[in-house]
């Protein structure tokens, strides 16, 4: 995967706030995923496979699933099946969207979602570069990690 | 119109309910992937389908195949995140009869769905 196709999951988050949840969002600059990386209290994992291989995962704190689970999905005390469902959600959207640009055998899979945070997340044998992509919603900040070869 | 809801997002199928509640639809059933979806299509006979394609157990255009050989009259709008062109013209040569990707706001669903009622 070339360095630029990271602007097709930028995009992909961009495109979910503002249509799917008429938000803006603030994209940070993407770094190289460094060593001991850790996700926040929910992630959402998809595999990639096809042309591509590797996987896409999108790390939130509870407190911003909540908050779109109560504000924009109208969920009264949305329990821990709601949250990880908005985060499974999310990170199919953002996958699944970047075919337009990758191409149809960029293949995704039903997402994962992991509950509580990891010391480290990391893209085992990896050839190329991993990245994360931060991303600043209301108070609240996420990221999205690339891990695609 | 009784309208089946395929999703494997409880929250995409609550969203997808809601929106289209102006138009009056019964909705049958609510199924989170392909080999409930069928079963649910058996038992309530809808008129009109909203499918997914990426879920467990079934992907939503092999259940598209199979509903057609149940019923090949039945309406089929796929609802996915699959976003390519390529994937939207597999849909449609399975039989699917619209294509809407996601992301999509409430008002984008409703003005899709009207024109797809009128296939």
């Amino acid at each position: 995967m070339k360095e630029s196709d990271i602007n097709v999951f930028i995009d992909s988050a961009k495109n979910y706030f503002k249509f799917q949840l008429q938000e803006n969002v603030e994209v940070g600059i993407p770094y190289i995923k460094l060593p001991n990386s850790l996700t926040l209290e929910y992630t959402g994992i998809i595999g990639i496979s096809g042309n591509h291989k590797g996987s896409v995962c999108i790390t939130s704190p509870k407190s911003m699933l909540e908050k779109i689970a109560i504000e924009i999905f109208k969920e009264v005390d949305p329990g821990d099946d709601i949250l990880q469902d908005i985060i499974g959600e999310m990170a199919n959207v953002f996958s699944g969207n970047a075919r337009k640009k990758l191409g149809s055998n960029f293949y995704i899979s039903t997402p994962i979602v992991i509950k509580g945070k990891l010391d480290n997340i990391e893209f085992i044998k990896m050839k190329s570069k991993s990245y994360i992509i931060p991303i600043n919603w209301k108070e609240f900040k996420f990221f999205i990690l690339v891990g695609i070869e | 119109m009784k309208l089946l809801i395929v999703d494997d997002s409880m929250i995409m199928r609550n969203i997808i309910e809601k929106s289209l509640a102006s138009l009056n639809l019964e909705v049958v059933g609510k199924a989170s992937d392909g080999i409930e979806a069928l079963e649910l299509f058996k038992e309530t006979k809808p008129d009109l389908v909203t499918m997914d394609i990426t879920m467990p157990k079934m992907d939503g255009l092999t259940c598209v195949s199979e509903m057609l050989k149940l019923d090949d009259t039945i309406k089929i709008m796929i609802i996915s995140a699959l976003s390519d062109y390529d994937t939207a013209i597999e849909a449609l040569q399975k039989g699917a009869k619209y294509f809407l990707a996601k992301p999509f706001s409430e008002e984008k669903i409703l003005e899709e769905f009207n024109i797809f009622m009128e296939c």
